[in-house]
């Protein structure tokens, strides 16, 4: 056992390096960089084992024990950052319809995908879970559909780069992959207080009315949404203090990682405290985008290691034994991805190109989808389902990077928009968050 | 039910933002933020074992063993950054100035804080006598071990007040390399002093009985790590190559770093020297390399404002009141001694004026090397009898030269005229 006497200092920048050299490969191979972050992940767990470089007991004490706070930190970092664009003003001059498109696709996805899993689920083989009635499987698939509205903006951004798009369809479609991550994470956020709540009412049934089952996760999301705002204001009027970028840093991040730890230990959802913390800061004043600004470094090397300590992590021995419900993942969301966007439109009045292809130039997935997987699976109450889950979100990664981008550019072009543009307008629409975390 | 590390996280994020109010608030007081980031983290002990938010062994785990490993990328970042402000051009005007300060400051301590405790120490402290040695002979020894550890200083906030202050000129180069150097004299003497005392309180073993000991591992600690760190700065020099945006160049070099670390630990090697050495060669491969350097000034600060915040959770005050005496020497022998030894190896060296005028203030922190030398005489049974005290003394001291000594460094570059935006005052030259 080469490595048993290895330091955290040392996986560290293993997982740093490989994360980081397999990405550079990945992104040559013109696939996303967190790709190749998640494959260094998997071929390091396997160097590790076959070689025997490490017993089972240590790789785990280092991989899964020390570093979990690091899939908070980032967790709590991609949640703070999907809210930097959420700004009302913006919204506005989007016009409702874009707003209505975006978020109707995006519910019908859910439900789509929720109902479309729990259904199926009933009778899939569950990667060893109990399989069962459609209430068995109610929970598992209300994170699936969660997971299941996420879409990748940089692989969107790259094929409008690539075919020069511009217009109307082009403006509706960056700002709907804008607004899904925080879309995606808000009803992953509902989705998983209510899925908790219904499993734990599956544990302890009789004696409870149905008045509790929404008590909790009620308590949860008001209580989330509360503290999110007070932390929110406190965090505007601390950044109105100070000037310079460093000390942003530290104070942004400590407010961050406070927030996070803070609503883990109430038992709220650090991801609805944080993302409503955002919010309001976006929100109370343009200033405010320099906090947003001040973090974006930190977030490089905490993604890298996240992603690919992500990869160790993954079970890929049961990966063909869920084919059946992934399909179904995959199905339902093409089907709700493309409905949704249909449904939107014409709730929107919204005629043209944007109607017919919106929904198909939506399929690409990455990194939001990836964390929540993680958070899902990290979950105590979900510990069940922790392998249908990895197995069915990567596959659906995996598929819809590959094929995602073709369509977005068969959409592009349908419309009619593609080549109209000398230089790209993606970056001002999106801002920064092509550079984000998933790129 | 509570994801596990919740308590981790929330402390992290409590420790991030007392760091903030602390460096604000010294800012306020024109203190170094390193003063104000150690200041709140003794505050934050005490708060959180007052209101007992987290159980105490919960918490002495927490912020010892889980955050045991931010002390060990803080200093590999440190030691990388002092290699990297030493490309070989500045060093030829000042190294040889930089080489015997460093050896003379060293020395000087060792000699002062030895020979005082020597002469005063059997007066305030019953020195336990160890059967069958002469009681002379013990408190000799004692003195010795006392004075090797005075040697040490403490990079990191030498470092961070530089930092702070964009501090550039002679003496900041000066005392840069003299921090990086000194904690190799500081090895030397330690290895030597450990050993003679470990003869003189042997019965029947000759003195200084083993030149392998005394030299040769040290000797084998610096050179592999010398080597260490050139192999891997010619690996992350070529790596670099690979770097097309900024936020590649922060975390391949974060990975350079973290790496050349674990492998020195890994071997046995100073991850310090190796982390130094690494920064020295990739600056002098190539002065393009400097954006290495620049890369991690994005994302260093919440790392080092942990790291101080942490060490003064870890600051022990209760030993204050038994010191007295012996830390009291320890401290005014030590300070003494590294005024003096810069003065004389400015003077051997032909170091400029202010360097031999200020340097001194400037070398009175001390913390990780000094406490880890001392866990290394605490493991040598021969020193079983007055282990404690020299623990006490060196925490103790650590507290109060780690509050002292950054404002004394910042008051040594303000006066040789080298801190950005403010003009030297009208009395130095």
């Amino acid at each position: 056992m080469l490595l048993e006497e290895v330091e955290l200092i040392f996986v560290l920048s293993v997982l740093l390096l490989s994360g980081y050299a397999l990405g550079i490969l990945a992104k040559r191979a013109r696939l996303p960089e967190i790709t190749g972050y998640i494959a260094a992940g998997i071929v390091l767990k396997q160097a590790i084992f076959w070689l025997g470089l490490m017993s089972d007991i240590k790789f785990t004490k280092l991989f899964s024990r020390d570093l979990i706070p690091i899939n908070h930190l980032a967790l709590a970092l991609i949640a703070f950052a999907v809210c930097r664009g959420l700004r009302l003003e913006q919204m506005k001059q989007l016009g409702k319809g874009i707003i209505c498109i975006a978020s109707v696709q995006a519910i019908v996805t859910f439900v789509a995908v929720t109902i479309g899993v729990a259904v199926i689920g009933s009778y899939a083989n569950l990667g060893g879970a109990p399989a069962g009635s459609f209430m068995n499987v109610l929970p598992l698939a209300i994170v699936f559909g969660g997971i299941a509205t996420a879409t990748a903006p940089a692989a969107t951004v790259a094929v409008i780069r690539e075919l020069r798009a511009k217009g109307p369809f082009t403006t509706t479609l960056l700002a709907t992959v804008a607004m899904d991550d925080a879309i995606a994470l808000l009803i992953f956020a509902f989705g998983i207080t209510i899925a908790e709540s219904l499993l734990t009412m599956g544990v302890a049934t009789a004696g409870y009315g149905a008045s509790r089952l929404w008590l909790r996760p009620l308590v949860e999301v008001v209580g989330s949404l509360c503290l999110g705002l007070l932390v929110g204001i406190a965090h505007h009027f601390v950044g109105a203090k100070v000037v310079g970028k460093v000390e942003m840093m530290t104070a942004s991040l400590g407010i961050i990682t406070f927030t996070s730890g803070l609503s883990m230990l109430l038992g709220l959802s650090p991801l609805l405290t944080i993302m409503a913390a955002g919010f309001v800061l976006a929100n109370i004043s343009r200033r405010n985008q320099r906090i947003f600004a001040s973090i974006e470094g930190v977030q490089g090397p905490v993604f890298v290691i996240f992603f690919t300590l992500a990869g160790t992590q993954l079970h890929l021995e049961n990966l063909f034994t869920c084919g059946i419900i992934g399909a179904s993942f995959l199905v339902f969301r093409l089907l709700g991805k493309v409905g949704g966007a249909r449904l939107g439109a014409s709730i929107a009045h919204v005629k043209g190109p944007a109607r017919r292809y919106l929904g198909l130039a939506l399929l690409p997935q990455a990194g939001v989808a990836i964390g929540l997987m993680l958070v899902a699976q990290e979950n105590p109450y979900l510990f069940a389902y922790r392998y249908v889950l990895v197995d069915v979100v990567l596959a659906s990664v995996a598929l819809n990077e590959l094929i995602g981008p073709p369509f977005a550019a068969y959409a592009l072009r349908r419309s009619g928009e593609a080549g109209l543009s000398r230089k790209t307008e993606t970056s001002k629409t999106l801002g920064a968050s092509e550079e984000r975390y998933d790129s | 039910m509570i994801p596990e590390g919740a308590d981790l996280v929330f402390l992290v994020g409590l420790i991030l933002t007392v760091a903030f109010i602390g460096g604000r608030l010294s800012n306020r007081v024109r203190l170094p933020e390193v003063t104000g980031y150690i200041f709140v983290g003794i505050l934050l002990k005490l708060f959180l074992d007052l209101l007992g938010l987290i159980k105490h062994q919960r918490l002495e785990l927490l912020l010892g063993e889980h955050l045991g490993q931010v002390p060990q990328i803080t200093l590999a970042l440190i030691a990388f950054i002092i290699g990297g402000s030493l490309p070989i051009g500045r060093l030829k005007r000042l190294g040889r100035g930089i080489a015997w300060i460093g050896m003379m400051e060293g020395f000087g301590a060792f000699f002062c804080v030895t020979l005082l405790t020597f002469v005063v120490a059997p007066h305030v402290w019953a020195v336990p006598p160890i059967e069958g040695i002469s009681p002379i002979k013990s408190v000799f020894a004692f003195a010795l071990l006392l004075g090797a550890l005075s040697a040490a200083t403490a990079p990191a906030a030498t470092v961070a007040v530089i930092r702070e202050l964009r501090a550039r000129g002679d003496v900041t180069t000066t005392l840069l390399g003299v921090v990086g150097f000194d904690d190799a004299v500081a090895l030397f003497i330690f290895t030597f002093a450990s050993a003679t005392a470990s003869g003189l309180l042997t019965i029947g073993a000759q003195v200084g009985s083993s030149l392998y000991e005394t030299v040769a591992l040290p000797l084998i600690e610096i050179v592999g790590a010398a080597l260490l760190g050139i192999g891997m700065g010619f690996v992350a020099h070529f790596g670099s190559r690979f770097f097309r945006t900024k936020r590649e160049t922060t975390v391949g070099a974060l990975g350079f770093v973290l790496l050349s670390g674990g492998i020195a630990i890994g071997l046995g090697v100073s991850p310090l020297f190796t982390n130094m050495f690494v920064g020295f060669t990739l600056i002098n491969l190539s002065p393009r390399n400097i954006r290495i350097f620049r890369s991690l000034g994005d994302i260093d600060a919440p790392i080092y404002a942990m790291f101080f915040t942490l060490a003064g959770t870890h600051l022990e005050f209760s030993n204050l009141g038994m010191l007295g005496a012996l830390g009291g020497i320890y401290i005014v022998a030590r300070f003494a001694g590294k005024l003096f030894g810069v003065r004389i190896g400015a003077r051997l060296g032909r170091a400029p004026p202010t360097v031999r005028k200020y340097l001194g203030f400037g070398l009175l922190p001390q913390a990780g090397v000094a406490i880890g030398l001392v866990l290394v005489a605490k493991a040598n049974p021969a020193f079983a009898s007055f282990a404690p005290m020299l623990t006490n003394i060196i925490l103790g001291t650590v507290a109060v030269n780690e509050l002292v000594g950054p404002p004394c460094t910042a008051y040594a570059l303000r006066k040789a005229g080298e801190v950005a935006g403010e003009k030297p005052p009208a009395n130095s030259s």
